[in-house]
């Protein structure tokens, strides 16, 4: 089934791979994975060894002498030292500086047992893992000495070493049984052995070790016999004590041989028969048994998007075809792809955005894309392409924005633990934004920015209303409280429509929550509806903002209800004024009165001459009239 | 031993003034004529005088034109819905007839009738037929006179039956729609809800969402609302709900008790049967006064009513029927549920036990949303918490209200020792009902203050 | 609320008046003249020729018929007369048949047609055996009073209440008949049945126009009740003693009314023979619409009184005290020729009351206004009536702003209360009013009713406190704001 039609692969190699000399009858090729170094031995190193580390460090080059065919070479993890096993039961090494080699020094392990392999697991420690057990030394390059620091005994058959956790699986009885060990400096320690089904074998290149979601894992390639397809097994190794259990297992659903990957958290599955991979997340949901999640592929198996290299060709340079999923891959963790006769190593990454046209459903790409490093502008893109439709899936972007604001609640949450201030979820701290943020954060000023002020609301208010209600919802189905900006969107796209029954409504049911800028904004909708301005008095109401209710009061021309409620804190002049203004004599009256009538105001009346202004108008506005009649 | 007659109608007509001008054609004028055994000439004279009485007063130019005449023994009602259309309700005023000593003497109640609740009454009749059937006018363009006398005949000699006279009071007067208290979430659900289903469905132009009688949602202008909420409370749910509502306007059992499917009430009742959609009534919304005319497909789900309005042009098929139910059914039971959860949290004060809890009406024009806990239901019944009395001062001061102005108050003390409390804030109003004895002005006051801080809150009511 | 007020102020065992309850129907009537008559064996010859009374009546009345208003109306035709729709109340009279009798606006002969259309309604009710009360349209109110032999119809825009109207037109009604009496108003229409009142009334139409204005501005005729001239007791006492004085000889001399500016000082009546204050209301009218009293000597006239006896007349002799005192005195008998003796019996009054220097005390208090509320030390309170229900007197302070500047809305605001408490289905013991422009209390008890009129801030509690105060000042000057002796002959 290997793909014809690109476009939709969501896998791709590395555009520009590490190249090195390809395998060939002198040139002998080595990859580190600790120090992911790439090592080329021209015959036996005689005729040169060229080393290439990661991306941006510079080659190293150098001669040394053919002492027989070389089983296995490491630097140190400071390039410092380079070791070179060229027999069963020694290792040599060699100080290494500016492209040159020091006359060499050598470890040899006990009596008797075969050096399987070994792994500088610090800066000068050499592991040295043989079928009776893993010897720890630690190497003094300046005296060219070494000292055994540690060794544990248990009977090998191989070991798969995991350079980022220190941890190494100890395999014996064919790999029925597991025992990890964790190497810490000057220390080894054993660890619970694997849980697997008793007497299950596992061959040394079914077995992974690797981190998914910051959590060490094993990772156990199972064939099936018979009609059933392989599986993945992943054990979780986390926390000391507790053993390794079997907590997911990946259903593949074909059989042949596979390779692994992790990359972003996702295990990446390679079908070599089908020339295609699956991929799986173990944070997404799965059907379970209780103790163990099952999961399926995230998306159908897809190939690499295919590849190209440069070669020299007899009279220009071509460029050449890669073979993807070829026999001569291996595969090295996390990410790493590796052709030797290619003379190769890639990186695997994935192409979110292509991977979620894959999957479909919102739900499964939100969460998807909430726990990948790059997600959140594909995240981002996909909401604002899914609300653009014209006919937006309203209850799968609310399970959508329910994944977001689980994110951003605990976040919040987080905010408010760590900073102490009592200040609301709806309004983060700038500064501790950066601290404990998760991969993809959304709150609600991105979505403001991001979608809402995105969706041309003008041509389709309806809908920009039914996604805001729905994404108000689910910041209260989180105890969210939703930010002014969010509010009044919703409210002038509301008003726009007129409609104000359904403001009200929102408003009744606390959906709009209060403010003060909400209520004025909501005034200014006064000529629009007689709703807003009751509206927006309920709101001050709830606010308790006696000034702002006694301006409106003012403004409508409730000139004494002002007065009631400004009680002690009126200012006399401001009310005259107004009443004044009202031209209504009565009133005049009724305010002049309040103020003489009350012993707080009295005395201060005759002070302010500007006050006293208003008296004397009153007083020949009632002179004139002779009082009995 | 007195004997009372109560109010009841006399006659009901509707007429035309601009029709039969003609002499010997006045009986054109005639539209609907209640009772139907009236000859025509009595029918033909009392049009005339109603036309006698209108002419009469529009000499002297009043600010409006003639709503009623009292006179001893009887009162009737003017009603001009459109130009030149008129509906009259004469009412019979209500008589104790007191037999002293072998003499029988008379007293007419004249002032049981108070007119705006009667006037609201009439109006009411109206809308109620605008609903279903459109304006006078409209019948006359589509169709013609007798066209619409039939369809005002169809309509009035079943709704006349309906209409409850002596219970009416000032809840008439407001025509007012209870909503149902509900937390955001849970109302936002709804909205969801709403939301999708009218996203889903480009026909489906509104949609109300009823809780038992009380509205969470409705789409639709108060004022179509408003008459809808009449027609669903007084006619159409009644007939469904009696299984769920076991007295009282509120949940008082949680729906799980009679967990069952959702189905139709208007339309195809019986999806699994149905070889048609049945009849699904057609209703017309008057929202920015111009009018849309709309099929009716209401659907019940445990104690939830779904009133879906789809376009009057749709061509309503089994399907379609089918498809909302399908549609509907599972969320709307997810969403009742969680609304009756909520209810059940909620404290219901036991309106049974009338003295404990206090007596009060809130009613706001703007939304037409009114609360009352002195009807005991929504049904006209005698059941209220409070005298028949207090009821009618309530409504004298209703229509006292303007003078009160944008925000006033009205204590008053009845000649049987309890207090009858008004109070308006703007577009708000609140009279409350209390008894309690040998209680003084400040007292009362007082306890009226506590009441508002409790029942009032989190909206503005002018503080006195 | 404030109950447990012990005091009553103004009232009295016996009153001068009758105690009023200010709403009731005015029909069934005492026959009170005759057996006056019958007790003195007077020898009165039968009151009711016409020639005698319409003599009698152009006589007195000359100067109150308006020469350039008869005939020479302004006309008003309807059809866009917006001066005649917009007036704010119409009073219409017209016969049972339809004549056109009265009416307060336009010209009756112009509106002919309209008295026409009253009428048909009127009997088109009527034919089946039941009575048109009011119509209601919008701001317009129409009431009517069918009271044979006469209609009544008044179309007001005033807000007043279906009772108040009729009161009203209870009082047009009655002034009506105090010119004519009832028994020959029903003569007239038995004999033809579409007379012209309007020969009879000559000049009437001043009286009910004046009635209409007065009972519109006056608190007396919705309470009920009339107001005294404050003066101290003694002076009051001194000054009735004076009038029984000169008059308790005198035959047949029922009532002797002394007024001023509308306020009653004294009142002496026959023994057992109580005046009803709309009768006396009527009596004002009858002084108040008739300026030339004060420039001739005295004035003798025939004046039914139709609470007290609506078949007959009693005649009355009407002057004002003085030159240097505008009280005016009025006795009433039933005797139609003993003006003469009625004068002397004046002069010896007058005499007596200079000689006991009752005069100045009398012009001191027409002179000088009552305390208005404020400066009686009443901050918040803006005005009141205080009605003594026994005693059917009432006292108001004067007017102060806001209402110096608008009394009929102060007007409007006491009917409104009075009317509220009086309903007659549902009537009210109390009722406190808030609204933007002022807070009303309106108290109504067995023995007062009492209508306060606050700013419109006031404190409940406070306004509580006023009342009772306000019912403790009124108690300590009760003997000198109302008439609490009730002297006779």
């Amino acid at each position: 089934m290997a793909e014809t039609n690109h476009s939709d692969c969501y896998l791709e190699l590395s555009s520009d791979p590490i190249r090195f000399e390809a395998v060939n009858q002198l040139t002998n090729v080595f990859f580190d994975d600790s120090n992911k170094d790439v090592f080329a031995v021209r015959s036996g190193g005689v005729m040169g060894v060229v080393v290439k580390g990661p991306k941006g460090t510079k080659p190293l080059n150098f001669r040394m002498e053919d002492r027989g065919t070389v089983l296995s070479i490491k630097f140190s993890l400071d390039h410092k030292i380079l070791a070179v096993q060229r027999v069963s039961n020694s290792i040599e090494l060699m100080n290494f500086s500016d492209e040159t080699l020091d006359s060499e020094y050598s470890v040899s392990c006990k009596k008797n047992s075969n050096i399987l392999g070994f792994v500088w697991s610090f800066l000068n420690e050499l592991a040295i893992v043989t079928d009776h057990g893993i010897e720890l030394y630690s190497v003094i390059p300046g005296k060219k000495s070494f000292k055994q620091l540690k060794t544990i005994s248990a009977t090998v058959q191989w070991f798969v070493w995991c350079p980022a956790n220190k941890i190494a699986i100890l395999a014996s009885a064919h790999g029925s049984q597991l025992q990890p060990v964790a190497i810490k400096q000057g220390s080894i320690n054993k660890l619970p052995k694997v849980e697997t089904e008793s007497g299950r074998m596992a061959l040394e290149r079914d077995v992974t070790l690797a981190t998914l979601y910051s959590t060490p894992v094993l990772l156990i390639l199972r064939h099936q016999s018979g009609p059933q397809t392989a599986e993945v097994h992943v054990h979780m190794l986390n926390g000391a004590g507790q053993a390794p259990v079997k907590s997911h297992v990946l259903k593949l659903g074909l059989s042949g041989r596979f390779a692994i990957n992790l990359v972003d958290d996702l295990v990446l599955v390679h079908h070599q028969a089908s020339r295609s991979s699956q991929l799986f997340d173990i944070a997404l949901p799965g059907e379970s048994d209780g103790s163990v999640k099952y999961h399926t592929p995230i998306a159908p198996a897809k190939s690499f998007k295919p590849t190209s290299i440069v070669l020299p060709g007899l009279v220009e340079s071509e460029a050449h075809i890669c073979e993807l999923y070829s026999p001569n891959w291996v595969v090295f963790q996390p990410n790493i792809v590796i052709d030797a006769k290619l003379g190769c190593l890639w990186h695997i990454s994935i192409c979110l955005e292509e991977l979620c046209d894959q999957i479909k459903d919102l739900g499964v790409c939100t969460q998807l894309a909430l726990k990948r490093s790059d997600g959140k502008p594909v995240l981002l893109k996909l909401l604002l392409d899914t609300i653009t439709q014209d006919k937006p899936p309203l209850e799968k972007l609310n399970e959508s924005f329910n994944h977001i604001n689980f994110v951003y609640r605990d976040w919040a949450e987080n905010e408010l633990q760590s900073t102490l201030a009592s200040s609301p979820p709806s309004v983060p701290l700038p500064e501790s934004k950066t601290n404990n943020q998760p991969r993809v954060f959304i709150d609600q000023n991105c979505m403001t920015e991001e979608i809402f002020q995105k969706i041309n609301s003008e041509d389709d208010l309806t809908k920009t209303e039914r996604i805001l209600t729905s994404y108000l919802s689910s910041l209260a189905e989180y105890g969210i409280s939703a930010q002014y900006n969010l509010n009044k969107l919703l409210v002038t796209t509301l008003a726009k429509q007129e409609k104000f029954t359904a403001l009200q409504q929102l408003v009744q049911y606390g959906v709009i929550s209060d403010s003060k800028p909400l209520a004025v904004f909501l005034l200014s909708l006064g000529n629009m509806h007689a709703s807003s301005n009751q509206m927006a008095l309920d709101m001050l109401a709830r606010l308790d903002a006696k000034e702002e209710i006694q301006e409106v009061l003012l403004s409508e021309g409730q000139v004494l209800s002002a007065l009631k409620i400004a009680d002690d804190t009126a200012q006399p002049r401001k009310f005259l004024n107004a009443a004044k203004n009202a031209d209504d004599s009565t009133l005049f009256h009724s305010v002049i009165y309040y103020f003489r009538n009350n012993p707080n105001f009295a005395a201060k009346l005759k002070q302010d001459d500007r006050v006293v202004s208003y008296i004397n108008e009153y007083n020949v506005i009632f002179s004139d009239c002779d009082t009995d009649k | 031993m007195d004997n009372k007659k109560n109010i009841e109608i006399k006659n009901f007509f509707i007429f035309n003034s601009s029709y039969g001008a003609k002499e010997n054609e006045e009986y054109k004028k005639i539209l609907y004529y209640y009772p139907f055994g009236e000859s025509t000439e009595i029918q033909i004279k009392n049009i005339g005088l109603v036309e006698g009485i209108v002419q009469f007063t529009e000499t002297f130019r009043p600010s409006s034109y003639v709503s009623s005449l009292h006179t001893n023994k009887l009162r009737q009602l003017y009603f001009q819905p459109e130009l030149n259309f008129w509906i009259v309700m004469t009412l019979s005023v209500p008589l104790v007839t007191k037999i002293k000593d072998s003499v029988s003497s008379n007293e007419y109640m004249e002032e049981d009738i108070q007119d705006n609740v009667y006037e609201a009454i009439l109006s009411q009749a109206y809308y109620m037929y605008r609903l279903f059937w459109g304006t006078l006018e409209q019948t006359l363009v589509t169709g013609n006179a007798d066209i619409l006398r039939n369809r005002l005949d169809t309509f009035f000699n079943a709704y006349l039956k309906t209409v409850k006279l002596s219970n009416a009071d000032i809840l008439n007067l407001y025509g007012g729609i209870q909503y149902l208290p509900l937390d955001r979430q849970t109302f936002l659900k709804v909205q969801c809800f709403v939301n999708l289903l009218e996203s889903s469905y480009g026909c489906i132009e509104e949609i109300t969402f009823l809780y038992n009688e009380h509205v969470i949602w409705s789409g639709i202008e108060p004022n179509d609302m408003k008459v809808m909420y009449q027609y669903l409370i007084g006619m159409l749910l009644p007939a469904n709900i009696e299984t769920e509502l076991q007295g009282g306007s509120m949940p008082r059992n949680s729906p799980f008790a009679t967990l069952k499917r959702g189905r139709f009430i208007t339309g195809p009742t019986n999806l699994k049967q149905a070889k048609t959609v049945g009849t699904v009534p057609r209703v017309y919304l008057f929202s920015n006064d111009c009018f849309k005319e709309h099929h009716l497909a209401v659907y019940r789900c445990l104690s939830a009513t779904v009133c879906i309005f789809i376009k009057g042009d749709t061509n309503l098929t089994l399907e379609l029927f089918k498809e909302l139910d399908e549609l509907i059914n599972p969320r709307l039971s997810c969403v009742v549920a969680e609304i009756a959860e909520y209810c059940s949290k909620q404290i219901m004060p036991s309106i049974t036990s009338g003295d404990t809890i206090p007596k009060f009406i809130y009613f706001n024009k703007i939304n037409l949303a009114y609360k009352s806990t002195i009807h005991l239901d929504n049904k006209q019944t005698e059941n209220s918490t409070c005298s028949k009395d207090s009821l009618k001062i309530m409504a004298d001061m209703k229509d006292q209200n303007e003078f009160l102005g944008r925000a006033g108050e009205s204590i008053v003390k009845t000649k049987n020792d309890y207090w009858v409390v008004g109070k308006n804030s703007n577009f708000r109003e609140f009279y409350i009902v209390l008894q309690t004895k040998n209680a003084n002005l400040i007292k009362i006051s007082e306890e009226v203050k506590k009441l508002c801080d409790n029942e009032l809150k989190g909206i503005f009511f002018h503080p006195f | 609320m404030a109950s447990n007020i012990e005091v009553e102020p103004g009232a009295t065992k016996e009153s001068v008046l009758i105690p009023s309850e200010c709403l009731e129907n005015f029909d069934h009537m005492s026959s009170s003249l005759e057996e006056i008559k019958s007790e003195n064996n007077s020898s009165v010859g039968s009151t009711y020729e016409e020639s005698n009374f319409v003599n009698s009546n152009t006589d007195n009345f000359e100067d109150a018929i308006d020469k350039e208003e008869n005939g020479s109306t302004p006309e008003y035709d309807l059809g866009n007369s917006t001066e005649w729709t917009s007036k704010n109340k119409h009073i219409f009279v017209l016969s049972s048949a339809g004549k056109p009798i009265y009416s307060r606006h336009g010209n009756e002969d112009k509106l002919a047609w309209l008295f026409g259309v009253m009428q048909a309604l009127v009997s088109n009710i009527q034919s089946s055996d039941d009575t048109l009360k009011s119509i209601h349209a919008g701001d317009t109110l129409f009431v009517f009073m069918n009271k044979k032999p006469l209609i009544l119809v008044a179309v007001s825009k005033t807000g007043e209440c279906v009772n108040q109207l009729t009161l009203q037109l209870n009082y047009v009604f009655n002034q009506i008949t105090s010119m004519l009496t009832l028994t020959r108003l029903n003569k007239i229409y038995e004999q033809r049945q579409n007379y012209d009142l309007r020969r009879l009334l000559a000049g009437g139409e001043r009286l009910i126009d004046h009635l209409l204005d007065f009972s519109e501005k006056e608190p007396a005729f919705f309470l009920g009740a009339v107001q005294c001239l404050p003066l101290a007791s003694s002076v009051r006492d001194s000054i009735s003693s004076a009038i029984i004085g000169a008059c308790h000889k005198i035959k047949n001399l029922v009532f002797a009314i002394l007024l001023a500016k509308n306020r009653l000082i004294t009142l002496v009546r026959m023994k057992k023979y109580y005046l009803h204050p709309s009768d006396l209301h009527l009596i004002f009218n009858l002084v108040q619409s008739s300026e030339s009293l004060k420039y001739s000597q005295h004035h003798w006239t025939p004046f039914c009184l139709p609470r007290f006896d609506a078949s007959g007349f009693l005649y009355a002799h009407v002057s004002y005290l003085a030159d240097d005192c505008q009280a005016c005195l009025l006795l009433l008998t039933v005797e139609r020729d003993v003006c003469d003796v009625l004068s002397e019996a004046k002069q010896k009054i007058v005499e007596k009351l200079r000689r006991n220097n009752c005069l100045e005390p009398i012009n001191e208090s027409i002179a000088t206004p009552e305390e208005t509320a404020v400066n009686a030390g009443f901050a918040e309170i803006r005005h009141y009536l205080y009605k003594c229900k026994s005693t059917a007197q009432f006292y108001q302070p004067s007017l102060a702003p806001p209402y110096s500047k608008e009394k009929m809305r102060l007007i409007e605001i006491y009917k409104r209360s009075n009317q509220q408490l009086h309903n007659t289905a549902r009537p009210l013991k109390l009722i406190f009013e808030r609204s933007a422009n002022e807070a009303i209390f309106s108290w109504d008890t067995t023995a007062f009713e009492l209508y306060v009129v606050f700013e419109p801030l006031i404190d409940i509690a406070c306004a509580i406190d006023f009342v009772t105060k306000l019912l403790n000042w009124v108690k300590k000057r009760e003997d000198k704001l109302f008439h609490l002796n009730a002297p006779t002959f």
